[in-house]
């Protein structure tokens, strides 16, 4: 029995150290702009790009009216400049594929501090049914602090976010990988290019919901009720399309309960009429510049109308 | 559950502690509740399905054993058709319905039966051919029927061989759930190499070449010779790294508890010809076919045409046990008709000395030959269907150039990436002999310990840091 524990124990000091050595040489050299790991490991992500730059204009000094949380569609859909040209100063807090464990724990570790005023929490279907790799890698790659990083590993207890967290300490000193060009300021960014064609039918009509996150969506709303937090849930102009009434329904039935629960306001503008496919949009479901624009203008309208924000002079 | 899953990774050690610690008389008990929980993981309900095969031929054995003559061959035959029925409805009811409503509606007759909508109960194929062997076996007398039915239940349902086998016969394991094992250095230190080597093979190379292999197999129309042919020996690897792997897992996982399942596996794509291929993939279910199937058909003791017939037939029905679809009819067939041709090549002698060839060079020749033959078997065999294998061997043997672009997830992985997955599958080639060898203990080191424990070290770091941890099942497992 000594045997088999002594052996164990030096089998697994071994492959530490080969795991941390190895960690080390594929994450500090680069090919072709991008370290090693990125190419070898397909979930790891890009150092750098919006949400990096994003965390660069966030500091704790920081006193926006408004925080946005939520995924590309919050990033690109919440414009500050419309928001200042109505006395009203917005922080974009959204980020690449953001699920709602991942607004939770941006929230807690910096967005909560500020005591925003208002926080819009975008309310986007796809989020809440992948498995959400995608953002937990990315964010443990990205996020300002250490700290915050591990905040994800411990929620998500899975190899691959281990892995990302290791590629995150061991790398520190390599350059940003990735890049945003069309990044505008305060977590904002900008396209301005147009759909050429309307799009086809929406084939799955079923929501399937990814119980982890809806479940992170019901902790945070409970974490800015505690905190008595000014929040509404947004839903962001969808291009029209065939069939996606039927499955937008059958995702509201899914999350209109925890809605209901925290009786939070939720404006719903995915259907509304005025938005077309190749003026306002620039690819699926993303809005362009001119969409964004007539989007805010509508969403500020309703909130000063119905009392939920007032704006003061600039 | 999956070998490669967090929860095996709690559920093996725990198992494996308490089935030391737990008195050897109820050790059956405690395998017996960890093999339920085991499967249960995948669909809980279907337990039931394994639970009536596991009625029928417990029974069916204690019958058979207690009677004589006619009555005899007749509880065999019911035993074989109720636990094949079981079989026929879960896996191959739709294929026939399918096939019967082609055929209804290909000569105008307005009638069709409508699909089972049903899963297929995980590794069925594996546990119902097990169940198969035991009944066999207790009827040529080979075999005494099991009169402890938890002991009977857990030789079908033994959790590390119950999901995609190796597929046991009742000598081997039925006898082990009597003994008592106390742990044992040997055989832990051998079970872990197993389980180390298996899951390497598993999560670093099949499951990372797998993302290349389903791009371009999913939608095969246009992509051109190059990029179809590197797929699919991709395929040949990936499969081989799949199943290997999952075989190794299991003998380990049993051989740290100190059970003792076949091997599965022996390097068969350095096979320098078909029927060796065939004595080294895939063994546990070959020599099932050759047992139970290809020996009472009158095996080579009949006449040259009969006995060809045989394989043909043989490697047919192997071929649907892989799936209800004509692809893999196709692809056993294929294997088959290899076979038929070699035997008649075989009274040559120039070729009869070239498959049994002892030069080193001439060896590697025939079995880079013999590997395009089994690839080829493996187009039909990953192909979504019959038009799609046509679809890329016209492309591959006419080296037409790509027609459209390439598939997104390809443009995703990016070259450099592509360019690693190549390295690795071309590396595992090199290292798989070696290994293999290794880890069965029959290959010598210079400082043997601390070489193993860099090696076997080695392997355990680039699995947790290369190791595709997405979700992808075992290929086996909807067998």
């Amino acid at each position: 029995m000594k045997k088999i524990v002594t052996s164990g124990l030096i089998l697994l000091v071994v492959s530490t150290l080969v795991y941390v050595l190895a960690s080390f040489v594929i994450n500090n050299f680069s090919i072709a702009n991008r370290r090693a790991s990125q190419w070898m490991i397909p979930y790891l992500q890009r150092k750098g790009g919006q949400e990096k730059m994003m965390f660069n204009d966030w500091t704790d000094k920081k006193k926006p009216d408004i925080i946005v949380l939520g995924s590309s569609h919050a990033y690109r859909g919440y414009d500050p400049r419309e928001f200042d040209k109505r006395g009203l100063a917005l922080f974009n807090g959204g980020t690449s594929s953001q699920h709602s464990l991942a607004s939770y724990l941006l929230f807690e570790n910096y967005f909560a501090q500020s005591s925003a005023p208002l926080y819009i929490i975008d309310l986007y279907e796809a989020i809440y049914s992948g498995e959400g790799m995608e953002c937990t890698t990315r964010m443990i790659e990205n996020v300002k602090d250490d700290h915050t990083a591990f905040q994800f590993v411990k929620q998500e207890p899975d190899l691959r976010c281990f892995n990302a967290y290791m590629s995150r300490l061991v790398s520190k000193r390599m350059p940003d990988e990735a890049e945003a060009k069309d990044y505008v300021r305060d977590g904002y960014c900008s396209k301005t290019d147009s759909l050429k064609e309307d799009l086809p039918e929406v084939t799955v009509k079923e929501f399937e919901p990814n119980e982890k996150m809806i479940h992170y969506l019901d902790v945070l709303l409970t974490e800015l009720d505690k905190r008595k937090l000014n929040y509404i849930m947004v839903s962001h102009p969808q291009p029209p399309r065939k069939g996606y009434d039927e499955f937008h329904n059958s995702f509201r039935k899914v999350v209109d309960p925890i809605l209901n629960a925290h009786h939070v306001k939720y404006i719903d503008y995915t259907q509304t009429p005025g938005f077309i496919t190749t003026q306002h949009f620039f690819d699926l479901n993303h809005m362009n510049q001119s969409g964004v624009t007539m989007f805010n203008s509508m969403l500020i309208d309703t909130l000063e109308k119905s009392g939920i924000i007032t704006p003061h002079a600039n | 559950m999956l070998f490669n899953s967090l929860e095996f990774l709690i559920f093996f050690p725990v198992v494996t502690a308490l089935y030391f610690l737990c008195p050897h008389q109820w050790r059956w008990l405690l395998l017996l509740v960890a093999s339920c929980v085991f499967y249960m993981f995948f669909i809980p309900v279907y337990i039931l399905i394994l639970l009536v095969t596991i009625l029928i031929d417990y029974f069916a054995g204690i019958w058979i054993e207690n009677s004589s003559g006619r009555k005899k061959k007749q509880y065999l035959w019911i035993s074989i058709i109720s636990t094949c029925l079981v079989l026929f409805v879960f896996k191959y009811y739709n294929f026939f319905i399918g096939n019967f409503n082609g055929v209804a509606d290909a000569i105008g007759w307005n009638y069709s039966l409508d699909a089972l909508k049903i899963i297929l109960p995980i590794g069925l194929s594996f546990h119902t051919f097990q169940s198969l062997s035991y009944v066999v076996e207790v009827y040529r007398g080979n075999q005494k029927a099991e009169k402890h039915f938890g002991v009977y239940s857990l030789y079908v349902m033994f959790y590390p061989q119950l999901v995609a086998g190796p597929i046991e016969r009742p000598q081997n394991i039925l006898h082990q759930f009597y003994e008592k094992h106390k742990p044992n250095y040997e055989d832990f230190s051998l079970g872990i190499k197993y389980m180390i080597w298996g899951l390497f093979k598993k999560v670093v190379i099949a499951d990372n070449l797998s993302a290349v292999v389903n791009a371009y197999y999913d939608s095969p129309e246009g992509q051109g010779f190059i990029p179809l042919a590197i797929a699919s020996y991709l395929f040949a690897i990936q499969i081989y790294c799949d199943f290997s792997g999952y075989s190794d897992m299991a003998i380990g996982a049993a051989r740290v508890m100190g059970f003792r399942l076949m091997e599965n596996f022996n390097t068969p794509y350095v096979s320098t010809s078909i029927r060796e291929f065939w004595g080294r993939w895939h063994i546990s279910l070959s020599t099932w076919f050759r047992d139970y199937l290809y020996i009472p058909l009158g095996g080579n003791r009949v006449s040259e045409a009969k006995m060809n017939r045989n394989l043909l037939t043989v490697f047919a029905v192997s071929g649907f046990w892989h799936g209800a679809n004509w692809t893999f009819v196709i692809w056993g067939a294929l294997h088959g008709i290899y076979l038929v041709l070699e035997n008649l090549l075989r009274k040559l002698k120039w070729f009869s000395d070239l498959v049994s060839t002892k030069k080193k060079w001439l060896r590697i020749i025939v079995a880079f030959i013999i590997f395009q033959f089994v690839v080829l078997g493996w187009i039909f065999f990953r192909a979504n269907s019959v038009a799609d294998a046509w679809s890329i061997i016209r492309q591959i043997v006419t080296l037409s150039p790509p027609k459209v672009n390439m598939p997104g997830e390809i443009g995703r992985i990016g070259s450099y990436g592509l360019a690693f997955k190549y390295l690795l599958a071309f590396g595992f080639i090199l290292i798989d002999p070696l290994l293999h060898k290794l880890t069965r203990g029959r290959l010598k080191l210079p400082f043997e310990r601390p070489m193993k424990f860099a090696i076997y070290g080695t392997l355990v770091a680039l699995i947790v840091l290369l190791g595709f941890w997405g979700e992808v099942d075992f290929i086996y497992f909807q067998f």
